[in-house]
């Protein structure tokens, strides 16, 4: 049966400014793709572009001047999107020193009135984040939140969807975030992505800093939420494992690229032979935590480097790997597999 | 011997606490009924009382007809206080009205759009190698500065040029440049506080700068813009309401005081209020101008306690601003 597409990026690539008036790319060249009722994983290290891709698909920018290129398409109801691309072509110019220049006020006007980002943003793509008690207001109680939030949603409904991810309502619409432990926090959002009802949840490294406990709380209530909601969902995070229990496809990113995107079972499974040296090295790592071997830090932001990103890590690299770049990534293995390597994509070839 | 000097303390603080309640109760009781034109007393306050012989009834003992005596010219001084207290009050809010109107509008448009335009701005002279010490500055700036003149980079030079002026001589100058085109001295004054406020803005202007660019880089916000939440929600509800409330208030009660200063001091030059609204500066220079006596107390010590009371309201928002921003 053939899925809509809900969620399509091609060639997404993000420039921020760094102190010193330098510019950097930290996403570059991520493909992605999320159909209808699928799970999709995101997969990588601290500061691989994770959040950030995750970000740019509500149109949101971390930091000045937050240039955002590529194709973006998203149909989530009656609500579609097509973005970013055009935007670039008329707000951005390349100044002769070699950075970019974006006006930002035509480029913020010309998302809000053409492609009604407002209305996507909480109802049909619901984020949610690390640590939930400091994205919830200080100074709000949690009913203000709801209130806020979700106003046409009756008191009623708050209270039954509360005690059905185990909150006592009593006892949590009343308190501030910093009352509540970070769990029930998470819960709170997960119940608060309950009512608004949207197409898409993007989860943001939801399990991290909660107890094991915990943890399974926020997994099963996730889960729960898309049966019965029959969601899509974008799950972000740093652990594999975890991922992998719960998603169908994975991509996974190095250094603000797409090394790897497919389906989760080829991807998990250590014995399919087509797989990127770097998904190799975290299954690895994930099979045995105490067997780290020599494993280098991923490449500074402002550092220039020739050639394949991962090749200092790399285990299969070759002399090409230093100098060149592999081609676009856009080989495939099979319909969904795409990996971004010299070694494979010459295989191919050959 | 420290606890009874604890409990002095504390007793001492409870009756100045429920004196300036009590006086702040009676403060506004008497200012409704003033704005409601309910009258108190029999005398007008715009004319003196003379007696059966013509003449006028100057320092007359305090009674029940007249509870502040009358002054060296017969006017009722009760009266007086009482009538200047509507016309103090006018004038004041619109000066404290103007200034949170303009403080919140700079403030917010500066603090909460300004940010990229600053970077843009400063990248462009950094791109262009300029040593800002290097005479070349001299004609490169003026070029790049119009060119990124904008509506937030033009906002923000006004506030700053209207912060760097000195308000009172402003407001001096301005009174001889509107003697010119207006005549009325009521309407005139009215402008005057107005001004006094639109000048005196920036100075909440720069609070609520520095409160949103704290909170600008705070999670919650980045949250409530993921959740739909749009710039003029979050704005108000975010920031301006649940942050910056007590704040406003304060510089609003502080604002009052000090145009209450202002207003008086301008009627007692003669620049004010004129008939046939009583100002609490006429009284004052009917002082200047007959000789002291005793019952100029009562409206002076009114005076004084009613901008005591502003200051000292706005002291307490102030604590309850700075505890919650902890």
């Amino acid at each position: 049966m053939n899925k809509n597409i809900l969620i399509e990026i091609q060639n997404l690539k993000i420039v921020f400014e760094i102190e010193g008036g330098k510019q950097v790319c930290v996403v570059e060249d991520v493909d992605l793709c999320l159909k209808e009722g699928e799970i999709l994983g995101i997969v990588g290290e601290s500061g691989s572009g994770k959040t950030q891709s995750a970000l740019a698909i509500l149109g949101i920018e971390l930091q000045e001047p937050g240039i955002v290129n590529g194709i973006l398409k998203i149909t989530v109801g009656n609500e579609r999107c097509e973005f970013y691309t055009e935007l670039v072509d008329k707000y951005v110019r390349k100044l002769p020193n070699g950075r970019y220049k974006k006006n930002n006020r035509k480029w913020r006007r010309e998302i809000k009135n053409e492609y009604s980002l407002y209305k996507i943003r909480g109802k049909k793509i619901f984020l949610m984040f690390q640590d939930p008690r400091s994205y919830l207001n200080p100074f709000w109680t949690i009913r203000k939140h709801f209130e806020c939030l979700a106003p046409d949603s009756p008191l009623i409904e708050i209270n039954d969807c509360l005690l059905k991810f185990n909150l006592d309502p009593s006892e949590v619409l009343d308190a501030y975030p910093c009352s509540l432990s970070g769990g029930q926090c998470q819960r709170v959002m997960i119940t608060l992505g309950y009512i608004l009802k949207p197409e898409v949840i993007i989860a943001d490294e939801i399990t991290t800093g909660l107890d094991l406990i915990n943890q399974v709380a926020v997994v099963r209530s996730l889960n729960e939420l898309k049966e019965k909601q029959k969601l899509s969902i974008i799950l972000i995070s740093h652990d594999i494992g975890f991922v992998g229990q719960l998603a169908d496809k994975i991509l996974i990113m190095y250094d603000g690229q797409g090394a790897e995107f497919g389906p989760a079972k080829n991807i998990l499974d250590i014995a399919y032979d087509i797989k990127h040296p770097y998904t190799s090295e975290l299954l690895k790592i994930f099979k045995d935590k105490h067997n780290l071997g020599y494993i280098d830090h991923p490449p500074r932001k402002n550092e220039i480097i020739t050639g394949c990103r991962f090749h200092r890590r790399c285990a299969l690299r070759e002399t090409a790997c230093e100098y060149e770049a592999p081609r676009d990534f856009g080989l495939m293995i099979n319909e969904d597999h795409q990996l971004r390597c010299k070694k494979f994509q010459s295989s191919k070839e050959q | 011997m420290e606890q009874n000097k604890n409990n002095v303390n504390s007793i001492y603080k409870n009756v100045l606490r429920g004196i300036f309640i009590t006086y702040v109760f009676i403060y506004i009781s008497f200012l409704l009924l003033s704005l409601f034109n309910v009258k108190l007393s029999r005398s007008e306050p715009i004319y003196p009382i003379f007696d059966k012989y013509g003449d006028a009834l100057r320092f007359t003992p305090i009674s029940l007809r007249f509870p502040f005596g009358t002054d060296y010219f017969g006017f009722d001084l009760f009266s007086q206080v009482y009538a200047g207290l509507k016309t103090n009050f006018i004038f004041s809010l619109i000066t404290a009205v103007t200034f949170i109107f303009f403080g919140i509008l700079f403030g917010v448009r500066i603090g909460y759009y300004y940010r990229s335009r600053a970077g843009d701005f400063k990248r462009f002279i950094n791109s262009q190698n300029i040593n800002q010490t290097h005479c070349k500055q001299v004609t490169y700036y003026p070029d790049i500065w119009l060119k990124k003149l904008k509506v937030d980079t033009f906002i923000k030079i006004v506030v700053n040029i209207f912060d760097s002026f000195p308000l009172l001589l402003l407001v001096l100058m301005m009174t001889i440049f509107l003697d010119g085109w207006i005549r009325s001295t009521n309407i005139k004054l009215a402008l005057l506080m107005g001004f006094y406020g639109l000048f005196s803005a920036p100075r909440l202007a720069k609070m609520i700068i520095g409160k949103i660019k704290g909170l600008r880089a705070e999670d919650f916000i980045l949250s409530a813009i993921s959740l739909g939440l749009s710039n003029r929600k979050i704005i108000w509800k975010h920031i301006l309401w649940y942050e910056c409330r007590y704040l406003i208030l304060y510089q609003f009660a502080y604002m009052l005081g000090q145009a209450s200063i202002l207003e008086v001091t301008l009627t007692f030059f003669n620049f004010g209020a004129q008939f046939p609204w009583i100002s609490w500066g006429f009284i004052l220079n009917n002082v200047y101008k007959a000789p002291l006596h005793f019952y100029i107390v009562f409206p002076i010590f009114f005076i004084t306690m009613t901008i005591n009371m502003y200051m000292k309201t706005a002291e307490v928002l102030k604590d309850i601003a700075e505890i919650r921003s902890k």
